[in-house]
């Protein structure tokens, strides 16, 4: 039966007949009108932190669905336009007592010898010895012996901090070159790794189980309706790795699994419990932009860590600061901060992350040296997701790290003879390079689509655009515009004493307007193009489809 | 160090008087959560950190590790009627104490049951007047007994 509008002007006629077909929709006769089962939606669970952590869970399965790696790395910085306000570790600014706090932010396990996989290449390290130890003998006299130390024209030598490092920069490369030419025909996988001087490393990960800071505190501790109780509950804290290793070599294969990711210390090893804010270590917090970068960028083929060398020149500068020296546990924490971060930045190339879970165990191997102390090191990743929950019980793996105590590998240099030489360091030093990486039997890439890098997308706009922002967030260079501040008199006369109250209300805190730090990374105007110019060019809104993708950058 | 005069000289007069430091260090109780090894002090702003250092270590023989100082900008306040008005800037300082060493701080006051009790029966109080001042709120400056 058809309506018979009642309208006497035919425009209104027309437009509501219009509004009408929009709002209307077929009729589809289902077979059965009832179904024999009902299906009832999920019950949820909907207090306060049950829907917080679905909204986290939310925000990792998002990352999770992204098909390349660049547009993984770029959606964790999705929610910060300046960046996250995060914990800022460095590779050799280590303060006191900072072992138990490295391990809870890693959870990592510390094993004060070396795993049993070395043990294998015992013999063949036995029998290529005596020629390594006389061609080393020769490098550590013309490096520690003939050379004269650099000075300026008084005659003074820099800190000695610096002049380790020097050092240790000029020997360490000369130390592999080496042991890869003496030990490739032992292991032919050296023949085909890659070298990297001082690479550029840095990781990213969220941190859970950490308590609320004193603004946090006091907001939860007004709003009862929500945190009643509960003002002291830990929170996630963004912690940013900055480092460079000397030297670090790569290949095409990963290294072999160091033990078994789902027995023994991995699920059983114990990490230090930890709750404090990370700032009483003396560490700061600043904003940075969340990077992931292992010393190569995407899409090299040489992606998988193999070894990595790093000088302790630090240690020196440090006892300065420090009344007591406690080298031992600085030169742990340098191994698990930089074995961790390497290992996790690399996992990011392979499609997990801070976000996403390990299917598989990454290992990998650290030297620390500075030509007479070694220490010696290697670690296995099974677990790179800890955020929120996954930093507690929840989360059943531990990544465990092999570590030995520093051992000296000479006495002293004197008189054109290295007195001392202890053959266990050198033995050690040999069975590292012996490891032979092998493809591992399970898929290695589970998150990425199948062109795995934004360069393989065929779609030129997606590609464009995302090689762009990436290369721009990574490169840690300023916003073009600068984050908006709350100058002191400010916060004086305005926001503490309102003593200006006839001023025009145009800043940021005084309208009303989200703080800047608030800002999301797609939240600005694009830039403009000419009408003609336009690809499709502007259109009327009608009819147009609602597109809203996570990201439009 | 001392910003007090030093006596002039005198012949005959008695030999190199040591006068007390204006230096001074107050133990207070951490505004956060700090390690056990950890303790924070307010100390007059001209001390450096090297002076924290020397303080402790000389006078109370305590194992100190590290010192880190940061200036505090005093609390600002309104004067009834008048200007705005800062309190005078601290310097903080959180001593580092060997591992080993634990240190609590102790209850001065003793327990705080009488404190917390008052403060109990104050909000009480609070919220019982704001009831009664509730009731009237449609019916304000009449009396609580008057229904219509």
């Amino acid at each position: 039966m058809a309506f018979k509008l009642s309208v006497a002007n035919e425009a209104t006629k027309k437009s509501l007949i219009s509004q009408c077909r929009r709002i209307s929709s077929y009729f589809q006769p289902s077979e059965s009108e009832y179904e024999s089962k009902p299906v009832y939606p999920p019950i949820l669970d909907l207090s306060y932190e049950a829907r917080k952590e679905r909204k986290i869970e939310e925000i990792a399965q998002n990352i999770t669905k992204l098909g390349t790696v660049e547009e993984k790395l770029i959606e964790l910085n999705a929610p910060k336009y300046y960046g996250w306000w995060a914990l800022n570790l460095y590779e050799r600014v280590i303060s006191y007592n900072a072992l138990p706090f490295t391990q809870f932010a890693t959870r990592t396990c510390l094993v004060n010898e070396l795993p049993s996989i070395y043990n294998d290449v015992d013999a063949i390290a036995l029998k290529s010895l005596p020629i390594i130890k006389d061609k080393l003998n020769d490098l550590l006299l013309q490096e520690f012996e003939y050379v004269s130390p650099r000075t300026n024209r008084k005659g003074e030598t820099k800190s000695e901090a610096t002049e380790s490092d020097r050092r240790s920069r000029n020997f360490i490369p000369l130390l592999n070159r080496l042991l890869v030419n003496q030990l490739s025909q032992h292991n032919e996988d050296l023949q085909t790794t890659e070298v990297d001087y001082e690479p550029r490393l840095e990781a990213f990960w969220s941190l859970g189980g950490i308590e609320p800071g004193k603004i946090l505190k006091n907001i939860r501790e007004k709003n009862e309706k929500f945190h009643k109780g509960k003002a002291d509950d830990p929170i996630d804290r963004p912690i940013q790795y900055y480092g460079s290793p000397r030297l670090s070599l790569r290949h095409n294969k990963p290294l072999p699994q160091l033990l078994d990711r789902n027995s023994g210390l991995s699920v059983e090893g114990t990490v230090p419990s930890w709750n404090l804010d990370p700032r009483v270590m003396g560490y700061k917090y600043k904003f940075c932009r969340a990077v992931n970068v292992p010393g190569f960028w995407p899409g090299t083929e040489t992606q998988h860590g193999y070894m990595s060398y790093l000088s302790r020149g630090y240690l020196k500068r440090r006892d300065e600061e420090l009344s007591i020296s406690d080298h031992q546990d600085a030169l742990h924490v340098q191994a698990i901060l930089h074995s961790f971060a390497w290992t996790l930045s690399q996992a990011c190339y392979l499609g997990f992350g801070p976000y996403t879970e390990l299917t598989y165990p990454l290992s990998t191997q650290t030297i620390i040296t500075d030509g007479q102390n070694y220490s010696f090191s290697a670690y296995q990743l099974n677990t790179c997701a800890l955020y929120n929950k996954h930093s507690g019980d929840a989360n059943p793996h531990r990544n465990v790290c092999f570590s030995t105590d520093e051992m000296k590998l000479y006495d002293i240099i004197e008189n054109g003879q290295v007195k001392g030489f202890n053959d266990d360091v050198l033995k050690s030093l040999i069975k590292f390079y012996l490891i032979k990486p092998t493809e591992p039997q399970v898929n290695m890439r589970p998150y990425l689509s199948p062109e795995l890098y934004i360069g393989n997308v065929s779609d030129t706009e997606r590609r464009q655009k995302t090689e762009k922002n990436f290369k721009f967030l990574v490169s840690n260079r300023p916003n073009h515009i600068l984050k908006d501040e709350i100058h002191q008199w400010e916060k004086i006369y305005k926001i503490d004493h309102d003593t200006r109250p006839m001023e025009k209300k145009i800043r940021f805190f005084e309208t009303g307007d989200p703080a800047p730090g608030m800002k999301r990374l797609d939240d600005f105007n694009p830039k403009y193009v000419p009408k003609h110019l336009r690809n499709p060019p502007k259109r009327s809104r009608r009819g147009r489809l609602p597109v809203q993708p996570s990201i439009k950058l | 160090m001392s910003t007090r005069i030093y006596p002039a000289f005198k012949s005959g007069s008695p030999k190199l008087r040591v006068f007390l430091p204006d230096f001074w260090m107050k133990l207070v109780k951490p505004s956060h959560n700090l390690l056990p090894n950890q303790v924070q002090f307010v100390v007059s702003s001209q001390m450096t950190k090297l002076d924290v250092k020397q303080y402790l270590e000389k006078i109370y023989n305590l194992p100190v590790v590290h010192v880190s100082t940061y200036n505090q900008m005093g609390k600002t306040k309104t004067l009834p009627n008048t200007y705005v008005t800062k309190e005078t800037d601290e310097k903080i300082a959180f001593v580092t104490l060997h591992k080993d060493h634990k240190f609590v701080f102790p209850e001065i006051h003793g327990s705080t049951d009488i404190y917390d009790e008052q403060t109990k029966t104050m909000k009480q109080t609070k919220e019982l007047y704001a009831q009664k001042t509730n009731i009237n709120i449609s019916k304000q400056g009449v009396p609580t007994w008057f229904s219509h």
